[in-house]
């Protein structure tokens, strides 16, 4: 038998190659994003993050408590961003250090760049997993479906933690799939495990889809005596991702319990940032049970949905192929980990999907076997035309994705899938349209247009973090600076921007009072939704 | 057939759908994502109305996320005052520019008495207006703004409501009762247990809810009013309705409530000429508790 072209290239070259690609993607696609009011913080952290590691390691001072407080952490919960675990950063610090000091990368890219080789990596992940369990097909279309999500695309392409999460996440699962075949030494999910804790805290619910597993796969296996099923997986979880997670975070190299439970106190205790759901804003619980299955349902191309809904039930038409590992199960417990606690009512939901993107893999497997499943059923119908068939249905079910993709972009946080009618249904449903104040990048060329000698301040509303940034680096001439906050900032300003979320709808009318008029000079649109008005104050008569 | 065939082409229809599904997706994407007009049919709606317009007319526009849009293309012709407004009812004309088939809350109830089809619909209103005889933001005392309330502009009496503490009314009673001295000596002890009685002791008038009054209010048939509270921050941190009672000549005309994120519009029948009007906001705090006052947004118009 002649071998395909995939076994020619060989498979594992074709994972590395959509990695690869899906890295190339995001990393075009961020160029157009903005600057996310968080990233800036992280940002700076990074930076310091990664000098204080350079110190540390070439011998310098710095490993003292004090020296470590003075970059690590401090009195207030928020010092030196020390309410998030610092893998990320440090890897963004050593990016800009690296690509952008060396080698000339513009800064943000360079800033952006691990998030970016992350979810290339989720990619190959999911690629790997799928070969696994099913086959090349099936292990394709399972990746391109992951790297042709429009949310996860968009967020990849930001300097923060919700793409790596969900890689490190899903690495985590990946590598305790391995890891109970019986090997001996099953360090890696240990150690993976511990990447995971210093990414993000959400991965502290992996070990419930983890446990349970263990358990149901354990009693399947050893009945009662299910704790030594694979006990060495446990001790490699209970040591080595521990051991992990403190060496990457000096923070917690002393009053480790007093900063783990900070670390904890503050994500326990998170203040609810507002966030427009179905027409209305949301700012305290209870909130309604249904957001992370209808977020979910508007922001995943629907082809993607419908297929994992087939591949769901194709894997348990066909469950008796898989040993007692219980890939399915693993991975649906996965996914409930991770968005289950947003059914409570009680969950903060202000990040919307990008706190349940964990989720995503699990569903775009499913929707590869899904989709092979549907092109082989067509196919098997014309066996004449059988390869035609079935290489044009997956074909669809990709474009659909891809053409999604294309897009929501830049403001994917706008974009809704075609089921909730794109951005302008997202509009119509009263869906969150944005946050983080990154669409104001895209009035930074009118404002760059009208610009004069004089000084004209801007009032700069979500954008202010950014805006330093924005200037330095040449978006804007320096005759525009930052006019200052609230009421104080717009008198100031000659130029006013109001991102529009539900809950700044105050700032418009801020703004129509200091400046006596309703009327913008410019509103930039996604799709026809409008995301941001800038105004000018009007001369006076 | 034999049942391996029928069993295929069984499990050929969701596999066809799937394949539907895509296709669809395919086509509505760039179907809806194109479906808002741009700027050109905006700008041939608003010269239409240009046209037409004269001073005094509303213009709206729908559906409401469209409504910067809007104001880029009509702006110069909504003054501050208007796209505050407490309600539509005392304009005569109402302009609304509609996409995508909305319609303006505005507008409900009224027929069009002209269209103007296309991208951009407009359509012109005609109403008897409300004739306003009387306005509490001309006659009252205090900050008239502009502020948010309900997530909408609205030009109000903006009024700062602190808590109510009936479980307090026995203490005042006592407070009342004795000397300047005295009462300081007291006042210090119990704000040991009660560290809100500082702020919570006010004048008689004011400890069960904040009344404003205006001696002598022209009205006429009707009294139309609408309150909310301001600041979606306030609302957040402090989520308690705030209840209005509005008196006329001391008695009640209106109760009613308003909840955090909403205008609460109300109407009320009344006889004309010039009356005593009064109305209170009022809501409770618990014992121990030391919320801010909230900025109570509220306006109220009399109609001939």
């Amino acid at each position: 038998m002649t071998p395909s072209l995939a076994q020619r290239i060989g498979y594992r070259t074709i994972g590395v190659f959509l990695a690869v690609l899906t890295t190339l993607l995001v990393l075009a696609n961020q160029q157009e994003v903005g600057l996310a009011r968080d990233e800036l913080v992280y940002m700076s952290s990074g930076s310091q993050y990664a000098k204080w590691w350079r110190n540390a390691l070439s011998g310098g001072e710095g490993t003292s408590a004090k020296e470590i407080t003075k970059t690590w952490g401090g009195p207030s919960p928020t010092d030196n961003n020390r309410e998030h675990p610092p893998l990320i950063k440090t890897a963004m610090g050593f990016s800009k250090l690296v690509l952008s000091d060396w080698f000339g990368v513009d800064e943000t890219t360079a800033y952006r760049f691990p998030s970016a080789v992350l979810h290339g990596v989720l990619v190959l992940l999911v690629f790997l997993f799928a070969l696994e369990l099913f086959g090349f097909a099936e292990a394709a279309m399972s990746a391109l479906l992951v790297m042709l999500l429009p949310r996860a695309l968009f967020h990849a392409g930001l300097a923060c933690f919700d793409a790596p999460i969900m890689t490190l996440w899903f690495a985590t699962v990946y590598a305790y799939w391995k890891a109970i075949d019986g090997r001996k030494w099953p360090w890696l999910v240990g150690i993976v495990f511990g990447l995971a804790l210093a990414t993000k805290h959400t991965a502290l619910l992996l070990p419930i889809a983890l446990g349970v597993h263990y358990v149901v796969a354990g009693v399947r296996d050893r009945g009662l005596g299910f704790l030594g099923y694979r006990w060495r997986v446990i001790v490699s979880m209970l040591v080595l991702a521990p051991l992990t997670f403190v060496a990457l975070w000096p923070w917690l190299w002393f009053d480790t319990v007093d900063h783990v439970r900070d670390w904890l106190t503050f994500h326990l205790t998170h203040v609810h940032y507002n966030f427009e759901y179905l027409g209305d804003n949301w700012n305290a619980p209870a909130f309604p049970w249904h957001v992370a299955l209808v977020t979910t349902l508007f922001t995943v191309p629907v082809a993607t949905l419908v297929a994992s809904v087939l591949g769901a039930c194709s894997w348990i038409a066909q469950r008796a192929r898989f040993d007692g590992r219980m890939p399915g199960l693993l991975l649906v417990l996965s996914a409930a980990a991770s968005i289950g606690p947003f059914f409570l009512g009680s969950t903060p939901i202000f990040g919307a999907e990008k706190h349940w993107m964990p989720a995503l893999p699990s569903l775009c497997i499913a929707a590869g076997v899904g989709a092979v499943w549907a092109a082989r059923t067509l196919a098997s119908l014309v066996p004449s035309l059988h390869k035609a068939i079935a290489g044009t249905a997956c074909t669809v079910v990709v474009l659909a994705a891809l053409v999604e993709t294309i897009t929501a972009q830049p403001y994917a946080l706008t974009w809704y899938n075609a089921a909730a009618g794109e951005a302008p249904g997202g509009a119509d449903r009263g869906m969150n349209r944005q946050f983080w104040g990154v669409a104001a990048r895209g009035v930074l060329p009118v404002l760059k247009q009208d610009a004069t000698a004089k000084k004209t301040p801007v009032y700069t509303h979500d954008a202010a973090p950014a805006w330093g940034t924005y200037l330095r680096r040449g978006g804007l001439p320096a005759t525009m600076p930052d006019a200052g906050h609230e009421e104080a900032g717009i008198t100031a300003s000659q130029y006013a921007l109001v991102i529009h979320e539900k809950h700044f709808n105050r700032h418009d009318y801020l703004v129509w009072k200091l400046y006596g008029t309703v009327q913008p000079m410019f509103v930039l649109r996604s799709h026809g939704v409008p995301i941001v008005s800038l105004y000018k104050r009007p001369k006076k008569p | 057939m034999t049942p391996t065939s029928a069993t295929r082409r069984l499990g050929a229809i969701p596999a066809a759908l799937l394949v539907i599904v895509a296709c669809w997706e395919i086509v509505a994407t760039r179907c809806q994502a194109t479906s808002v007009p741009g700027d050109d049919a905006w700008h041939d709606a608003a010269a239409y109305v240009r046209g037409k317009w004269q001073p005094g007319d509303l213009i709206v526009f729908a559906p409401g996320w469209i409504d910067p849009v809007g104001r880029l293309h009509l702006g110069d012709l909504i003054p501050v005052e208007t796209a505050a407004r407490m309600s539509a009812a005392k304009y005569a004309r109402i302009w609304e520019l509609s996409i995508r088939g909305a319609t303006a809350p505005d507008v409900a109830g009224l027929s069009p008495v002209e269209e103007r089809p296309g991208p951009v619909v407009v359509r012109r209103f005609e109403q008897k207006p409300a004739e306003v005889v009387g306005d509490l933001l001309s006659v009252a005392a205090g900050r008239v703004d502009v502020v948010e309330a309900g997530f909408e502009p609205h030009r109000c009496l903006v009024i700062a409501v602190p808590p109510a503490r009936p479980y307090l009314a026995r203490l005042f009673e006592l407070l009342d009762r004795v000397d300047d001295q005295v009462r300081t000596k007291l006042m210090r002890g119990f704000s040991r247990l009660l560290p809100e009685l500082p702020s919570a002791y006010v004048g008689k008038d004011d400890r069960d809810g904040k009344w404003v009054t205006v001696k002598q209010m022209p009205l006429g048939s009707t009294l139309a009013g609408a309150l909310g509270i301001a600041d979606v921050f306030t609302r957040r941190d402090e989520r308690r309705d705030v209840a209005l009672r509005v008196e006329i000549d001391r008695k009640p005309v209106v109760e009613t409530v308003a909840p955090i994120d909403r205008w609460v519009p109300f109407r009320a029948a009344t006889t004309a000429g010039d009356h005593e009007l009064r109305f209170r906001l009022r809501w409770e705090a618990n014992a121990g508790e030391l919320p801010p006052a909230k900025s109570v947004c509220v306006n109220l118009e009399a109609w001939r």
